[in-house]
């Protein structure tokens, strides 16, 4: 009949209970002797329904329900004992109001306290719940993160309400934003395998902004913000956490933002390390641009050493042949028709010897080119891949553009890819050799006029000066200390065997802009004839 | 007598053959050019040659080759290597298997003329 289970009130609370208990039971017995013994008209019962509602306080349903009961019998008692059988309608009709007063109040009572019990159990139910939502996030494999986002959101709304729509130009153009977002955000939770990787002890305290943990240029920041920007659910990129000796270790984060926004302080990020894969990744890119650089230098080391070999026969040849030739002619008497035989050799010689030079320059040109259609576009994307240590290392970023629908090119793929990739290469190297601030190359492609399409090469380096402008395809001509200086020179002679052309000059701002113009695939419909040296190799 | 020393130049280059030999003769040798070591052997009178002067690399037989096998008939010719392949491991080869001289082309003039002297002056 007690309402409240053990334990659930204190004691002074239940001694009230008590007190209570008593008082409504006097209560009653006092309602109950004037309703019987004195003579007042009025429908005294009623006044059992105030003991009802003080009695709910502490009555149980079926407490309720047994109250009810005895007061309506106590209000029929007493009205048999003063009416007997014979009542008149005046204290019939009054007995009923008081019964039936007494009912609804009863069943507003007890409806009253179904649904209080109602309610605990879906408090029961939603705290279980939670701790099995706790548990959970505690002994997840997955490195988890629990952030609590709201301040984000509010520094994000402001800057809508300002009019901000490009949240990436923003961020580019006010550089410490992204710090200040690492302020906003806070870090609420972090589970036992987030601990664990970031050397932390299971409870220690990581609560606070999340610029402990995450440096500013955190590539995954900037995505992250971006999502939340834009409303979008998911965002899952690599970033940079540091842990608890402050070390930085490569990690794969990926977030799903809550659809409520009254649960953005319990947004939770998934983590996963990866700092061994990107360093494997890291030594095969480094592999992977030694290894082109390697081919490319052995090429043109192997062309040297066969070129020095075969020029050393007629020149060994020319100079024996002077030294006979002086010796007949410093005889005494001189011999004339030897000493002519000796000179005519020697020219004979020398001339092989140059013919033996412009082989060898048009072999450059003319090693067999397999020539197909190829997308520019695909194709400087693998050079990026394929540089993407280099650019990297030296902190400088590709951009590439391609204006409207670039029509496919006629070229050889791997010749072709060797050129954009001595291009971008000395771009980077420029840019790192003028410590220039503003750090990118610039790949842009565009259909250009004559059936030919345009890639050109833009670095923010040093730009060419104009004595160098003349020379820098010639052979051997180098301001580099490293190096033979035969690289633009090959690209040269490489794009002009497959049709094209390649020149340089300086941007109007800063830098160089090499342009390579290459044959566009004919529309079907338009036949037309190629260049000669475009079809030497040939067409699959 | 000078005249009588015979310089076999064997080297499959024939300006380098006509080269050689109009030295040599404006120093008062006699030679004879071969253009490569199978038409060296086949030649008549091998005997007749004092000194070979070689190129390594020919077509067929190569220089080091033809060296093993004039040693191995204990041919007694001065043999003189003349060649643009300045590999140390061929050289090696060379000098071990008797070669007098392993020169890399263009060829010193003086030096070859200087060793060649030495060879008649010993007999």
């Amino acid at each position: 009949m007690w309402k409240w289970h053990a334990g659930e009130r204190s004691a002074s609370q239940h001694q009230n209970d008590v007190a209570m208990a008593i008082a409504a039971v006097a209560n009653a017995a006092a309602i109950f002797i004037t309703d019987t013994f004195t003579s007042i008209e009025s429908a005294v019962a009623v006044f059992y329904v105030i003991i009802m509602l003080l009695a709910a306080d502490f009555l149980s349903r079926d407490g309720i329900v047994a109250s009810a009961l005895v007061c309506a019998l106590l209000s029929t008692v007493s009205f048999l004992v003063l009416h007997g059988g014979q009542g008149d309608l005046g204290s019939a009709v009054r007995l009923v109001g008081s019964l039936s007063a007494l009912g609804v109040t009863t069943a507003l009572l007890f409806r009253r306290e179904t649904n209080r019990q109602a309610l605990l159990a879906s408090h029961t139910t939603t705290r279980l719940s939670e701790d099995r939502y706790r548990s959970i996030f505690q002994r997840s494999p997955v490195a988890l993160w629990e952030q609590d986002v709201t301040g984000l959101k509010s520094v994000l709304d402001r800057l809508k309400a300002d009019g901000v729509t490009d949240i990436e130009a923003y961020m580019q153009a006010h550089p410490q934003f992204l710090e200040a977002c690492t302020h906003a955000i806070r870090s609420v939770a972090i589970n036992d395998a987030m601990a664990d990787m970031l050397g932390h002890d299971h409870d220690a305290d990581v609560t606070g902004p999340i610029a402990r943990l995450i440096p500013h240029d955190c590539p995954a920041l900037a995505g992250f913000i971006k999502a939340a920007f834009e409303g979008q659910r998911r965002s899952e990129s690599k970033g940079r956490i540091r842990d608890a000796q402050g070390r930085v270790k490569i990690v794969l984060m990926t977030v799903e933002f809550p659809e409520q926004e009254a649960d953005l302080d319990r947004t939770v990020v998934g983590l996963i390390d990866i700092s061994r894969q990107e360093g494997a990744q890291v030594t095969m890119m480094a592999a992977q641009s030694e290894l082109a650089r390697a081919s490319r230098a052995s090429a043109v080391g192997a062309l040297s050493a066969s070129v020095a070999h075969e020029l050393s026969q007629p020149l060994g040849a020319l100079l024996a042949n002077a030294q006979a030739c002086l010796r007949w002619l410093r005889r005494v008497p001189p011999d004339m028709p030897a000493a002519n035989k000796a000179a005519e050799r020697m020219l004979r010689d020398g001339i092989r010897a140059s013919e033996i030079v412009k082989t060898t320059k048009s072999m450059l040109s003319r090693s067999p080119l397999a020539l197909g259609a190829i997308e520019l576009v695909p194709l400087v994307e693998e050079t990026r891949a394929l540089l993407e240590f280099e650019l990297i290392r030296h902190r400088v970023t590709l951009y590439v553009f391609a204006e409207g629908d670039v029509s496919d090119v006629v070229a050889a793929r791997s010749e072709l890819q060797q050129v954009l990739i001595n291009l971008v290469t000395n771009a980077i190297q420029a840019i790192e050799e003028a410590a220039s601030l503003e750090r990118h190359v610039v790949i842009r492609v565009a259909n250009h006029e004559k059936g030919l399409v345009s890639l050109t090469v833009r670095d923010t380096g040093p730009g060419i000066s104009v004595d160098c402008i003349e020379k820098i395809f010639t052979p051997y001509y180098t301001t580099k200390a490293v190096g033979m200086g035969m690289g633009l020179a090959i690209c040269k002679s490489t794009v002009e065997a497959q049709g094209g052309q390649l020149t340089a000059r300086n941007h109007e701002v800063s830098g160089a802009v090499f342009e390579l113009l290459l044959p566009a695939v004919p529309s079907p419909d338009l036949r037309r004839s190629y260049d000669v040296r475009a079809t030497r190799g040939e067409l699959q | 007598m000078k005249s009588n020393c015979m310089i076999a130049i064997v080297d499959d280059d024939l300006a380098i053959q006509e080269a050689m030999g109009d030295v040599l003769r404006s120093y008062g040798f006699r030679s004879l050019g071969f253009s490569s070591a199978e038409e060296f052997l086949a030649s008549g009178d091998r005997k007749a040659f004092d000194c070979i002067l070689l190129d390594v690399k020919m077509p067929g037989l190569s220089g080091l080759q033809l060296l093993e096998l004039l040693r191995r008939e204990r041919d007694p010719s001065t043999i003189i290597f003349m060649t643009s392949h300045q590999e140390p491991n061929i050289r090696k080869t060379a000098l071990a298997g008797g070669a007098r001289a392993f020169l890399g082309k263009p060829v010193d003039l003086d030096l070859l003329v200087t060793l060649i002297e030495e060879t008649f002056s010993d007999r």
